[in-house]
């Protein structure tokens, strides 16, 4: 992938790696033939946000990587990688000195190195030249659609950033309720926190001081402010508005937005699950148990399909047992209600994340095996998938050696 | 018990939010007190080595309130005292005060679930005629009959040297660099409109010299007492009120006194002096 950014581009893209950076850890970085998408997901599984920047955002833009010690075309690929989010931030730190020095700015993934390369050409002749290696080609998939959801509505960012000032900054959660001619924004507060002692804050917004607004559905909906407030401050910097879709308790939530042609950003965020009124006590205090006992970290690294090629990417992204917070979701969808256990009420639901899977089929054979309740049919299954798999793929792997056996006759 | 109280006027609402939120961060725990005629917030603070210091704010409600209305305990004893958790009025004030001009506000004495709440009703104008409601419970203590006189107005003060402060931002810079180098630090002011505020370790001491200030009442030629520049400087570092005048008395080895004068409240910050072995 090659290309080439003007400099009212580049601050764009700084601020949208700032707002990537506020939600994830690590960023995906993914050419298409229609531009280029940066992705992240957050630790715990319950935020998405993947950031499109079309063609006509760049001054040139080419999602090919060339083999450039010898042209050939059949060697040409799509390169996606993975950097952490702390080296590139580190590159667009600085919005306010990106604005004053750098004129162009061109981003190249080579093919014959793992570097993301940038180079900043600046005023005065300077030219500031980063490489930054990155070790893993994954990518992380989240299945949505933007149609298919009961209720909409759009405004201004700044109408949502007012809103939420009324809330302290140290709400997490904040419930939507939708009603027909109106939304009611109120804080969450924690099953575990006797309510009577907290500061409770309510915001009305009638439906008229909506751009657009369509509400279907008369529901209630929970979710993190934390990833609201990374989108609104991308959002309120270029003065966007900000679409809002969403279904029900515990399905995740779509924030969009858009620029003409030149850029669109997606948010998807996990909302709280219904709670199951007749075991919300005993679950509040099985859920805290869980989180103190699975505080080391998920499976998922040792049984993440590393591989070294370029195209075929397997992240592993079913859902990390991250304390009791996230359900291991299934790869479909709409199955998020098999994972609602009473452990796991009121809990976020993590994203049905997805990625290219090379066995799609074996999820079939899957479901009739295994006796065990849901959730600890779903944690099985994905302890165990490896061994479930039909086929293991065997590939010799080529290993540099760095220091040869001591004790090897010659 | 029944309070209800409206605020229309925007200066009016700035001005108390202004107050509780000089209160509020003082200490944990802030005391209300609603008479028919006025609203008082009492800060104590806690964790004291002597005496402690004390917050004083009374409010005329008839400035403040365009509507006013509020039942006591009984006919006899017509007021109420409530108790509530400083930290959670801040946190909603400082909602309100970045969201700019509220068309209204509306305070009430309240019971959501099974427990008395003050609710803060907020109407908020937003773009085109619209008004947005914004309502935030806090939970509040009714503070039982007989720990009434807990709170008990303080005397008022005799001062030994009564003077106007400098500004009072000037000094809220100078102590807070002061506190650095030692807590305690004496205060002295003679009857020459001269201020001193001294501070000794052993290596250093330093002495910031206001002068020509206003005298207005002496009983002595000179006063001292030796003062907390922490407290000092906690209570200036939040004091957002901005007022034209504030008064310092000082009671010689026992009480520096700062009193806010303004038409439509009054504050006073009492802090005892340390008595040095």
């Amino acid at each position: 992938m090659k290309c080439l950014l003007d400099g009212t581009s580049v601050k764009v893209l700084a601020r949208a790696i700032h707002s990537l950076a506020k939600i994830g850890d690590e960023l995906h970085i993914a050419p298409t033939e229609n531009g280029l998408t940066l992705k992240t997901v957050n630790a715990s599984k319950s935020a998405y946000s993947a950031f499109n920047f079309h063609i006509p955002f760049f001054l040139d833009y080419s999602h090919i990587s060339e083999n450039t010690v010898q042209a050939d075309p059949d060697d040409d690929t799509v390169i996606k990688c993975k950097l952490p989010m702390k080296s590139i931030l580190s590159v667009f730190r600085s919005i306010g000195s990106l604005e004053k020095s750098v004129e162009t700015c061109k981003i190249m993934l080579p093919l014959l190195e793992a570097l993301l390369i940038i180079e900043f050409k600046c005023k005065h002749g300077i030219v500031k030249h980063f490489n930054l290696r990155y070790f893993e080609c994954e990518s992380v998939e989240a299945e949505f659609s933007k149609e298919g959801y009961p209720s909409k509505f759009s405004c201004s960012s700044r109408f949502y950033s007012e809103t939420l000032l009324s809330f302290h900054s140290s709400t997490q959660e904040v419930t939507w309720s939708l009603a027909m001619d109106q939304v009611h924004l109120s804080n969450h507060i924690d099953d575990e926190i006797d309510p009577s002692k907290c500061v409770r804050t309510e915001v009305t917004l009638a439906k008229d001081e909506f751009i657009e607004f369509n509400v279907a559905l008369c529901t209630q909906v929970t979710f993190c402010l934390k990833e609201l407030r990374a989108i609104l401050a991308f959002a309120e910097a270029l003065k966007l508005d900000l679409d809002c879709r969403m279904e029900g308790a515990g399905q995740p939530v779509l924030f969009s937005l858009q620029k003409e042609d030149l850029y669109s950003a997606d948010f998807l965020l996990a909302t709280l699950s219904p709670a199951l009124d007749s075991t919300v006590s005993v679950s509040s205090r099985t859920a805290k148990h869980e989180v103190s006992a699975s505080n080391h970290p998920s499976p998922v690294p040792t049984l993440r399909n590393k591989t070294d090629s370029k195209s075929i990417s397997h992240g592993n992204l079913l859902g990390s047992r991250n304390g009791s917070r996230v359900n291991l979701p299934t790869p479909s969808v709409r199955q998020t209600s098999v994972n609602d256990t009473p452990e796991n009420t009121s809990r976020l639901n993590s994203l049905s994340l997805i990625e290219p899977h090379p066995f799609p089929d074996m999820e079939v054979d899957l479901e009739p095996e295994i006796q065990p309740p849901p959730a600890k049919r779903a944690r099985a299954r994905y302890i165990f998938q490896n061994c479930l798999k039909s086929t293991q793929e065997f590939r010799e792997r080529q290993t540099e050696v760095f220091a040869p056996d001591s004790e090897e006759d010659e | 018990m029944k309070f209800r109280g409206k605020m229309i006027d925007p200066n009016c609402i700035k001005q108390f939010i202004g107050i509780l939120g000089c209160m509020t961060k003082l200490g944990k725990s802030c005391i209300l007190r609603i008479t028919t005629t006025d609203l008082y917030f009492i800060v104590r603070e806690s964790q004291t080595i002597s005496a402690s210091p004390l917050i004083w704010c009374t409010l005329d409600e008839g400035h403040f309130f365009s509507e006013f209305g509020m039942e006591g305990l009984s006919t006899v004893d017509n007021e109420i005292y409530l108790e509530f958790v400083a930290e959670n009025v801040a946190r909603t004030l400082s909602a309100l005060k970045v969201s700019g001009t509220a068309k209204s506000v509306k305070i009430k004495l309240t019971k959501k679930l099974s427990s008395p709440c003050l609710t803060f009703e907020i109407d908020l104008p937003s773009g085109s005629n619209h008004s947005r409601l914004v309502v935030h419970d806090i939970p509040v203590n009714l503070v039982p009959r007989r720990l009434w006189n807990d709170y008990v107005e303080p005397e008022v003060v005799d001062p030994d040297i009564s003077v106007h402060m400098p500004q009072l931002r000037l000094m809220k810079s100078i102590i807070e660099r002061m506190k650095n180098l030692a807590n305690m630090a004496t205060l002295h002011v003679t009857s020459e409109g001269l201020l001193t505020l001294t501070v000794e370790t052993e290596a250093v001491s330093v002495t910031s010299h206001f002068d020509n200030l206003h005298v207005e009442k002496q009983k002595e030629e000179e006063a001292s007492v030796t003062i907390e520049l922490k407290r000092l400087s906690n209570f200036l570092a939040h004091e957002q009120l901005n007022p034209q005048k504030v008064v310092c008395d000082v009671l010689q080895s026992k009480l520096m006194h700062l009193n806010f004068l303004s038409d439509s409240y009054s504050l006073q910050y009492f802090l005892p002096g340390i008595n040095d072995q």
